[in-house]
């Protein structure tokens, strides 16, 4: 007698893609992931029904939070710099109302901090420069007082000295203390060295000899002037 | 035994190496508090682009899914035709809910992005230089071809993603039953293949360039829901 093949009826995890049987689901989310299915299970049916996409889906129910992973570890960064994070509006989803009532339109950048001004800042001036140099003619450019306050509106922590903070004058202090040790160990050394060896060599050179004397002109024999007698 | 003359820049050189060790340590460390993402980050994706072809209802967004939860860290995947493949993944259907999603976007996850809208696509195809370790995944991509700003910064990604969001890299999946209508410079791009049954005779022939008549005779004999895969 054979044994007739089943269909498999498991389906991937939604977190870590292991193939589960229907009923395994919601045990293994809550035993492996720590994440408590809710009434809108994840546990897919084998038939899902047509998909309903104006209603919104149960994402916090099986939102895989990652447990706190060690700092090193790539995916512990989020998965969009902060640039990008700006470039898509406000990370709140609500904002508070605004002073007169007026709730903010929905969409719109909420400003939470320093940095959301500076670059708010600096965008309007870019945007006002080149609306100014299309109405006037004058060539894009923008002057360097701009610069400047755009510039002065950053926080401080961008500046690279704030961002080193103690640590970079801690870090000079302790090089220079170094250096003024190594320099003093370094000479004491050489002077210990030109004891040990004596008398320290004199650097200057020798001290001249007195200039020899003037050589003697050479011998010359003696003439003597005598008269023979015989020229006479 | 006589004494070798000490060396008088013996001192001066030590306080030389000193110095070229602090002003070393202080460039690591400025390179450390410039960069968001630590150096030694290493890339969550890989190179090039990859497509899951074939003709509609076959299977190619159930494997996307399979293949996504076996190897991606993070995945994002545009579902403009509201596949039911996709009906358990957790899904964003407003910019509100993506922002909240990217703010909170550390660890592992899997979401679609579910809309009508084709603005919000566009919107958020946008920021994909500042996404960090995200495979970018295309269903129907060549319905979303027909938005240039997509097409655009698809093109980016699939030539340079490795080198895009700090290192961590982003990469690009292209599911479509239209290999035709995927723009070249990604074509030019892809690197794995996976294919069901193909029976247009000019996705036939596109996919034989890609990867030999054999290949194609084979994806056009493919029964229901059967695959192959090829490296190009």
């Amino acid at each position: 007698m054979t044994k007739r093949a089943r269909p498999d009826c498991r389906r991937p995890c939604s977190v870590c893609g292991k193939l589960l049987k229907p009923q395994g689901h919601r045990v293994h989310l809550l035993n492996t992931h720590g994440i408590t299915a809710g009434a809108s299970a994840p546990a897919p049916a084998p038939e899902s029904p047509p998909a309903d996409v104006s209603a919104p889906r149960p994402a916090a129910a099986v939102d895989p939070e990652a447990p706190a992973a060690p700092p090193a570890d790539p995916l512990a960064a989020p998965a969009i710099d902060p640039a990008g994070l700006a470039a898509l509006g406000a990370a709140e989803p609500a904002a508070p109302p605004l002073e007169g009532g007026e709730a903010p339109k929905p969409g719109a950048a909420v400003v939470h901090s320093r940095e959301d001004v500076g670059r708010a800042m600096e965008g309007l001036i870019r945007q006002g420069d080149r609306v100014a140099s299309k109405l006037l003619g004058v060539p894009e450019e923008k002057p360097a007082e701009l610069d400047h306050i755009v510039h002065m509106m950053r926080p401080g922590a961008e500046r690279i000295g704030d961002r080193l903070g103690a640590g970079f004058w801690l870090l000079a202090f302790i090089v220079g203390v170094l250096s003024w040790l190594a320099y003093k160990v370094a000479a004491a050394r050489e002077r210990r060295l030109q004891l040990s060896a004596g008398p320290a060599p004199s650097r200057r050179p020798a001290p001249t000899e007195p200039p020899p004397a003037e050589a003697p002109p050479p011998h010359v024999p003696e003439l003597h002037n005598r008269v023979s007698p015989l020229a006479s | 035994m006589p004494h070798e003359p000490p060396d008088p820049t013996r001192g001066l050189r030590v306080v030389l190496a000193i110095l070229a060790l602090a002003v070393a340590a202080i460039l690591f460390m400025v390179g450390q508090l410039r960069g968001d993402v630590p150096v030694t980050a290493p890339c969550l994706v890989r190179p090039g682009v990859t497509a899951i072809l074939g003709k509609s209802r076959t299977g190619k967004t159930t494997l996307a899914l399979k293949e996504l939860h076996g190897y991606a860290h993070r995945a994002l995947i545009f579902d403009p035709r509201a596949s039911e493949a996709l009906d358990a993944v957790p899904t964003l259907t407003s910019r509100a809910e993506v922002r909240r999603h990217f703010a909170n976007s550390a660890g592992r996850w899997i979401r679609t992005v579910r809309t009508f809208d084709l603005g919000l696509y566009s919107w958020l195809a946008a920021s994909v230089a500042h996404w960090r370790g995200v495979v970018w995944v295309m269903d129907d991509a060549h319905s979303l071809f027909s938005d240039p700003l997509i097409a655009e910064k698809a093109i980016e990604v699939g030539v340079g993603g490795r080198h895009m969001g700090g290192r961590l890299g982003v990469e690009l999946w292209v599911i479509t039953h239209r290999p035709v209508m995927v723009p070249a410079a990604i074509r030019s791009q892809v690197n794995t293949i996976h294919t069901f049954r193909q029976t247009g005779p000019l996705d036939l022939a596109e996919l034989a360039r890609w990867c030999g008549e054999d290949f194609a005779e084979r994806a056009s004999q493919l029964g229901d829901y059967q695959h192959i895969t090829g490296d190009v």
